[in-house]
Order: C-alpha cells, then sequence, then structure tokens
C-alpha cells in the first residue's frame, strides 16, 4: 500500500465528522426558532465552516479511496456526486444564510433539504462499506434459501427450470440479483421474480428469446457496460447458455422436465457436459498452496550469482521455479544454497547439466518441489533415492539418464506423482512392462516411435 | 487484482532504473518475471505457414462441397464480397485429398498428413479461425502483432517482455525461416516495435552458421574478447549518463549476450550431433535450409530454456497458378514435408517430457476459398484456391491445451464459421492465458496510453483449455 491509499483509507472514518457537524448544525439552526435558543444562531457560522472544511476533506479522501477498485463502480460514481452536490449545498448555505432566515418557510424547506441530501449521501456511503441492502436486510424479504448443490440422477427426469435453470441463475446471478442485493431491481433466485422483471422489465422473450434482457446481456461483447455477468465476474459456460438459451425457446415453462422439452443434438451434448464444465469452472478457482513471504532479497541476489534464474510463480503466488542452465559454481554447493530456500522452490530444473548423484545430497530437503527436471544429466539411482521423500512432487523427469528400474520403483508410491518421463533411461522392455504392472498414481511416459507412412514416397513422387 | 497485476508487471519491467547490486548500471533485462497468475505453458513454438494452407485439403473435410464441384458459387456468397484474385463467379472446387477418421478422438484428417494421426490425441483443432485480411502481409501483421498494420510489437516480444527468459546465455525469441524467402510482412512481424528492442527475435541463418562471427578471430582470445567488450560497455555506459538513451542500454545488454552466445549457440544451433533415429523421425539433413531442420532446432531451442521460437514456412499460397502451387501437386509435396516434421516435433517434445510446457501452434495468416481461383475472370490452369478470410483451420498442442479434441465448424461448404467461430485476437488471448497473462493486462505505456498486443478485443478460447 502506497501513501495514496492510505490517505483514501481514512475516508469511512473522517466522514462522520462533517456528518455529525451539519445534524448540529441542522438541529441547531431549527431551534434557533425558539426565542429560548436565539443565540445559537452566533455560533451557526463558525460550526457550520468548521463542517464544510471536515467536508471537503472527506471529498479528497474519498476521491482517493475511488482510485482503489470497487466491485461497485456505479454507486462509488453516484456517491461521490452527491457527496460533492451536499457539499456545495452547505457552502451555498454558509453565503445565503443570513438572506433565508428571513423567509420563515424558505428557511424550513432549505434544511429539510439539507438533511435529506446528507442522508442520501451518507446511506451510499453506507450501502459502500456492508453491501446494498444492508440496511432493510431481513424486512422485506420473503425467500431466501438458494440451492447450490447441482443433484441430479436421472438427466431424462429432471426439470429443466428447477434442476438447471434456476441452478445456473444461482451459481452465476443470484450474488447481485437475489435476496441481498438487487441490481437493477432484479431477482432471479425464485420463479415469482423472474417472472416479475427487473426495471428494465422483458426478462425473458419466448417469442424472439434474443430480444429478452436476460439473454440480451449475457451474449452481449463482454467490453459492454452492460454486459451480464460482468466481466470480472465467472461466466456463464457453453453449456449452460445452450441450456438456457433451449429453455426459453421452448416457452420457459417452469414445471417441465428434460425430456418433455424433447432436446435436440446440441443440448444434448450441453446436458453431456453441464456437469464437468462447471466442476472445470470451480477446480480453476480453488488455490490449494499456502501463501508465503516472498524471497528476500539478498537471499535471491546471492542465488542469482551462483547463475540460478529464479522465476517467480505469479504475481499473487512468491514460490518459485529455479532454473539451473547458467550455474557457474559446482553444482553441489549451488544446490546446498537452494536448499536453504527450500520452502519456496517448487520446480527445480537442472536439465542438460553435469549433475551427478553425489551433488543431489540436498534433495530431499526441497519438500514442496512439484516439477523436477533431471533430464540429460549424469544421474543415476542414487538420485532418486533422495527424490523418494518428496512428496509433493507431481512431474519427474530424468529422461537420458543412466536411471534403472529398481531407481524408478522406489518411486511409484509417491502420494501425488502423475508422471515420470523415461525415454532413453536404462530401463528394459522386460522391466518396462513389470513397472506398468505396479499399482501407482504415476503414469510412466518411454516415449512413442514414429511409424512410418506408407503413402510417403508415393506422394513425393506425384508431387514432383 | 488486476491493477495489482499490471502494476507488478509494470514494476518489474521497469528495466533501467538506477544501479544493480553488482554494481552495473544494466540490470539484465531478460531475467524472469513474474506473470499475472501461474501459467500451464512456459514457452511456445509457433509455427506459421507462410502463404496460408488450404484448411480445405488438411483438416476440415466438407464432403458437400464435393458434390458440388464444378458448379457456379452461389451468388449469396459472393456478392458484396472482395477476394485478392477471384472476379466475377467462380466454380465450387471438391477437396483435392481423400479424408478419413483418426485416433481415438476420431477427428477427420487428409491423406496428405499421412504421420499426423498419431500425435491428433494431442491436439486441438481450430476449424472455425477468422480473420479480416486477405492480403499475406497484412494479415501476417495482424496474426503476430495484433494489428494489419506496421509498428507494434510482435506476440514473441510481448512474451519475452512479460516472461524474461530462463536461460541468459541465449536470446529469449528466436526465429528461423525456411522455404526459401522471408514470409511477406517481412522482419517486422517478429520487431519489438515500441517495446526495448532486446526483446526482438533473433533471427538465425537457417544454413551455414546459425549465427555469423561467433568464431574468435585468429590469435584473440576469449579473454582479450572479454576485456574489449567490458570496454566498450563502459564507453556506452558513459554516453548513457549522458543522454539518458535506452537504446545504449539495450546495446549493453546485446553486446553482454553476444559474448554469451559465443559459446552457447553453437551447440544448441547443430543438429548434427542429434543421433540417427531423430534425424530418421524429423527427415532432417544437416547443413540444409528445411522445415525439418528448424522444427528440430525448436526442439533443442526450447529443452534449453529459450521462451519463444517462431518458424515461418514459405510456399503455401496454392492458387493454382503454376504446377508448384496446384493442390493436387505442389501442394502435396509441401503437406509431406510439414507433415513428417511436424509430427515428429511433437512426438519428441512428448517423449521428452516437453510438451506439457510447450505450447504449439499452427496455422496460416488466413485460409483458402472453397471456389476454384479464377484469375481475372478465368479459370486457373491448375487446380488453386484464393486467399480466404473469413473461416479457416489452425492447430494448438500442448502447454494445458485439450488432445483430441475439435473446436469450431464451418458450413457444408467450408465458406463461413456457423460454430465456435474465433477470432485471430482470441487466439493470441489464449496464447497469453496459457503462459500466465490477462491479455488486457499485459500491456505497454506508449504516446501517452497503454498498448496491449490484442488492441481492445479477443477473448481467450476456453473451451479448448485441458
Amino acid at each position: 500500500m502506497n501513501l495514496i491509499e492510505l490517505i483514501g483509507r481514512f475516508h469511512p472514518i473522517l466522514v462522520h465528522l462533517p456528518i455529525g457537524i451539519f445534524v448540529l448544525v441542522i438541529v441547531m439552526d431549527g431551534l434557533t426558532r425558539f426565542d429560548k435558543f436565539a443565540y445559537f444562531s452566533a455560533s451557526i457560522r463558525l460550526i457550520l465552516g468548521i463542517g464544510i472544511v471536515s467536508a471537503i476533506l472527506s471529498l479528497v479522501t474519498g476521491y482517493t479511496l475511488s482510485l482503489e477498485e470497487s466491485n461497485n463502480q456505479d454507486l462509488v460514481d453516484n456517491h461521490q456526486w452527491t457527496a460533492i452536490g451536499t457539499t456545495a449545498l452547505f457552502t451555498a448555505y454558509y453565503f445565503l444564510r443570513q438572506k433565508l432566515i428571513a423567509k420563515r418557510l424558505a428557511h424550513t424547506y432549505t434544511l429539510l433539504l439539507l438533511l435529506v441530501m446528507l442522508a442520501w449521501t451518507g446511506h451510499q456511503g453506507g450501502s459502500l462499506t456492508h453491501g446494498e441492502g444492508f440496511l432493510t436486510e431481513g424486512i422485506f424479504e420473503t425467500k431466501t434459501a438458494t440451492e447450490t448443490q447441482l443433484n441430479i440422477k436421472d438427466i431424462n427426469q429432471a426439470l429443466v427450470y428447477k434442476d438447471l435453470v434456476q441452478y445456473t441463475l444461482n451459481q452465476k446471478c443470484v450474488q447481485c440479483h437475489g435476496a441481498e442485493k438487487q441490481k437493477g431491481k432484479l431477482r432471479l433466485d425464485d420463479l415469482t421474480w423472474i417472472k416479475a422483471g427487473g426495471k428494465n422489465g422483458n426478462l425473458i422473450n419466448t417469442s424472439n428469446p434474443a430480444d429478452g434482457e436476460l439473454i440480451k446481456r449475457i451474449l452481449m461483447d463482454d467490453i459492454e457496460e452492460h454486459h451480464m455477468p460482468p466481466k470480472e465476474k465467472t461466466q456463464l459456460t457453453d453449456a449452460e447458455l445452450v441450456i438456457l438459451q433451449w429453455w426459453i425457446n421452448a416457452g420457459a415453462s417452469f414445471d417441465k422436465s428434460v425430456a418433455a422439452l424433447t432436446p435436440d443434438a446440441k443440448v444434448m451434448k450441453a446436458l453431456a457436459s453441464f456437469k464437468a464444465e462447471n466442476q472445470n469452472q470451480e477446480k480453476a478457482i480453488i488455490k490449494t498452496r499456502e501463501s508465503i513471504k516472498p524471497l528476500e532479497k539478498k537471499i535471491q541476489e546471492k542465488l542469482e550469482k551462483m547463475g540460478w534464474v529464479i522465476s517467480p510463480v505469479a504475481s499473487d503466488d512468491n514460490h518459485i521455479r529455479l532454473t539451473g542452465y547458467n550455474i557457474e559454481i559446482s553444482l553441489k554447493d549451488a544446490l546446498a544454497s537452494a536448499a536453504e530456500i527450500s520452502e519456496h522452490v517448487i520446480e527445480l530444473k537442472l536439465s542438460f547439466s553435469a549433475l551427478q548423484d553425489n551433488d543431489l545430497n540436498n534433495l530431499s530437503k526441497l519438500k514442496n518441489l512439484e516439477k523436477l527436471w533431471l533430464d540429460h544429466t549424469g544421474i543415476a539411482d542414487n538420485a532418486l533415492k533422495q527424490a523418494t521423500a518428496l512428496n509433493n512432487l507431481e512431474y519427474l523427469n530424468i529422461v537420458g539418464t543412466k536411471t534403472t528400474a529398481s531407481g524408478v520403483k522406489n518411486l511409484m508410491n509417491l502420494p501425488k506423482l502423475k508422471m515420470i518421463y523415461l525415454q532413453g533411461t536404462k530401463i528394459t522392455a522386460e522391466e518396462k512392462l513389470a513397472l506398468e504392472s505396479i499399482k501407482s498414481n504415476a503414469k510412466l511416459y518411454f516415449g512413442d516411435s514414429m511409424k512410418s507412412a506408407i503413402t510417403d514416397t508415393l506422394f513425393v513422387k506425384k508431387a514432383e | 487484482m488486476g491493477m495489482m497485476a499490471l502494476g507488478s508487471v509494470l514494476d518489474s519491467c521497469n528495466l533501467f532504473s538506477g544501479n544493480n547490486a553488482d554494481g552495473s548500471l544494466v540490470s539484465n533485462p531478460l531475467s524472469p518475471r513474474s506473470p499475472h497468475f501461474q501459467g500451464k505453458a512456459k514457452s511456445v513454438i509457433f509455427l506459421h505457414m507462410a502463404g496460408a494452407p488450404s484448411q480445405l485439403e488438411m483438416f476440415d473435410y466438407k464432403p458437400e462441397l464435393q458434390k458440388m464441384d464444378g458448379l457456379d458459387c452461389p451468388d449469396s456468397f459472393i456478392k458484396g464480397k472482395k477476394f485478392a484474385f477471384i472476379r466475377g463467379v467462380p466454380k465450387l472446387l471438391g477437396p483435392q485429398a481423400n479424408f478419413k477418421q483418426y485416433g481415438q478422438s476420431g477427428l477427420w484428417l487428409s491423406d496428405n498428413l499421412p504421420h499426423f494421426q498419431q500425435v491428433i490425441d494431442d491436439v486441438t483443432i481450430l476449424k472455425a479461425v477468422n480473420t479480416d485480411q486477405f492480403n499475406h502481409a497484412p494479415a501476417q501483421l495482424l496474426m503476430h502483432c495484433g494489428t494489419p498494420r506496421l509498428g507494434r510489437p510482435s506476440m514473441g516480444s510481448w512474451v519475452t517482455y512479460g516472461l524474461g527468459s530462463e536461460n541468459s546465455n541465449l536470446p529469449g525469441f528466436v526465429v528461423l525461416t525456411s522455404g526459401g524467402r522471408n514470409p511477406d510482412a517481412g522482419k517486422s512481424i517478429w520487431g519489438s516495435g515500441f517495446l526495448p528492442s532486446v526483446y526482438q527475435g533473433v533471427q538465425c541463418r537457417s544454413e551455414g552458421d546459425p549465427v555469423l562471427f561467433l568464431e574468435d578471430p585468429n590469435g584473440f582470445d576469449r579473454d582479450m574478447r572479454k576485456a574489449s567488450i567490458e570496454a566498450i560497455n563502459n564507453v556506452n555506459e558513459l554516453s548513457y549518463a549522458e543522454y539518458k538513451d535506452p537504446e545504449i542500454l539495450a546495446r549493453i545488454s546485446q553486446y553482454e549476450m553476444a559474448f554469451k552466445m559465443q559459446i552457447a549457440v553453437p551447440d544448441v544451433m547443430s543438429i548434427a550431433d542429434e543421433p540417427a533415429y531423430i534425424h530418421e523421425m524429423y527427415g532432417t539433413k544437416p547443413g540444409e535450409e528445411s522445415f525439418a531442420n528448424n522444427a528440430l532446432l525448436a526442439r533443442k531451442l526450447v529443452e534449453k530454456g529459450v521462451r519463444f521460437v517462431q518458424l515461418f514456412d514459405w510456399g503455401w499460397d496454392s492458387h493454382g497458378t503454376g504446377e508448384d502451387t496446384a493442390l493436387d501437386k505442389g501442394f502435396i509435396g509441401k503437406c509431406l514435408q510439414n507433415d513428417k516434421a511436424v509430427s515428429a516435433l511433437l512426438l519428441d517434445l512428448k517423449q521428452r517430457g516437453l510438451l506439457e510446457e510447450t505450447l504449439v501452434v499452427w496455422g496460416g495468416e488466413f485460409g483458402r476459398t472453397p471456389m476454384q481461383e479464377n484469375r481475372d475472370g478465368k479459370q486457373n490452369s491448375f487446380k488453386g484456391r484464393d486467399h480466404h478470410s473469413d473461416a479457416f483451420s489452425m492447430w494448438m498442442a500442448g502447454g494445458g491445451i485439450k488432445g483430441g479434441f475439435s473446436y469450431g465448424e464451418t458450413d457444408p461448404i467450408g465458406y463461413n464459421a456457423i460454430e465456435g467461430k474465433v477470432s485471430v485476437y482470441d487466439i493470441q488471448a489464449t496464447i497469453l492465458k496459457q503462459l500466465g497473462f490477462d491479455h488486457e493486462q499485459l500491456t505497454y505505456q506508449f504516446q501517452g496510453r497503454p498498448f496491449r498486443l490484442t488492441d481492445v478485443f479477443g477473448k481467450p478460447i476456453d473451451p479448448i483449455i485441458a
């Protein structure tokens, strides 16, 4: 976080100052009507002045805060303009108060207007911090239960709306168009609301599906402001869209089964991949690695001086991939230094290096390793012994090494290992079969030779 | 989150600020940088068939077109359309090859690709790629630089700028050409545009020494070379201190790179030491200029940590104006050369455990018409097709792309995309996504605004991602 962001973060605290002061001004100003409190009049200008200064400070911090990304940019913009308007009104009042006080009725309306503006601005700010609908939560609600479990036993008997369409809406839409928030006055969490539509009406058009707001906005290019779901949110899968369009084309009935709507081949394909596509989407979101601190700059420089190339995994993941093409010191020492940052290293690439078995004494310390390349090096089975401690290993490449079947055998029960590349090792054809018969999660890949194509020469002749 | 990601790329790419820990002025501009998220691919081999191969004789099987062979093209297809050479009403031309289904996936391939069936279950074929350019140079520029006009950085430059390189002894972005000519768009399609020039593609010679003057002259040893380069760089650093021109820094790091390349390049760029079975597999002959040699070099470069390898193979412009560009003659020879090398490349990458992290992309700059070309209204003497931008085929393999998968469909004669239509920008966005980038966030500030490879378009093709 930089200084500018820090200033912005003060906004939620600072705003309470003008709110409190302005409310005080309105109350005191109202009370001056009564003789008993007439003497308040002398203080109001000062208090109002202080209020305006604090309001301007709030505007500045608020603007700074608005530079950060928000998931509700529209509301941020609205809040900004009402806040500017409110401050402007109070400032105008500061200069015009003397004249207004003479006209009793105008003065009263002005005070009421100021109060309404103040409350409105405050409410928008509150909606931003607590979420829209926070205030009225639990008062206007009728039904909140949303089904998010996909539970279909027989696809033909499944109800198109209830089991598929509503499921999709719950996954992709209800977060903003449901019980908690009703953006565009639209709720999609239950059929009564879906039938009612939102403020733009015409949600579903069965005679011209592309004209209904729901389909129109989903199909809209995502650079358009009105595209739904918003670009940064999870989008509908292809299968979900096909099914949604099919349901609307078939009349958007709320009680028909899949079989009753006679799916064509395209829809059948979508139905078959519906579940898998959803799961893929979910899988992509789940992050499994623990978060760690970034590598210390000093240590990074030390490793780089040895010739290690350090690749950060991702901008929000401080784990690293170490590559050793350019190592200029002994590999044994280089690996000893790598072992010191074992927490960070998840990928280690030593392909085509002069690596020997005894350089790898520290390998077992690199507990977080997920991928390991030892291909085209001088290693043999002793190196693989070190690797048996790598319980997070998923990928191992020992192509073109002197490793044998007995070395590989020890690795095959590593819990997470998925793939071992073994082309050009010392494993014989017989041993290969024996290895492949061992029960293991790991897939062994020995390489495929190119089969010659019979038509080869014939065609070249023809071509010449 | 997006802003944070962008910030981190920009921060780390602020290459030319201040002094480094080791006292040198320049930090290595090719040192690795963090992608936005963890990418499945670490390197890319882009195989560009310059001239645009015919999808209708390779991947897009159209039996209906066979039935309509020789008929006039329906008016609805040509009305208001512009073609490079077709004038008046052309005749439809049926597929000039036999097709069969192959692999567990049962994808269709023509007889022109007899080896490709062995790798088909590792490949996603995109059958409805669309471009808006129908001339070679602008279409090639669009494919590689994201605009049909000159001046923007190429995809390989963007990728090396974004990710850096894992081997400081080799360039991050290498270009190899075959077919006897450079592509029509010239060297701009591997240029760095407004990115620092260290990110431009390094074109290696396909015949003879890959890079000229790698050997030190007689009587001039390595120490003396080192001392002279240090002296030159000291002078350059002085001029940088005076003029602050970033191109001077690019030059300094290029001198350093050249010094390191003297050792690393002869080894990695020589295919002569490869075992016989590899030469047999690719169909390579050391010493000659060929696509097969370049395919093998691509594998050698990627396994040594080169980030982006770009191959251009010229000679796919099958108009049918002569025997060499006839679909039933020269084109078949071209397919067969390509088929063997490409299939070998995929098999070889896979057996070395490299395919998981290497994204291989194959395609031309556009496709070819379902109609036989009638240059100036007169039927060409050989069977050929004109340039076609509405729908053509490309394929991708490895680097987290689905295998044995086909995406997109064309109409029964292969003219228009009817399902799964993707643009050139979508291809670019997908490549960047596989490398760990949000294509909208990989930007560079130039002339007062941020630029990106995909301009304001593109969406990753998620259905083809495994």
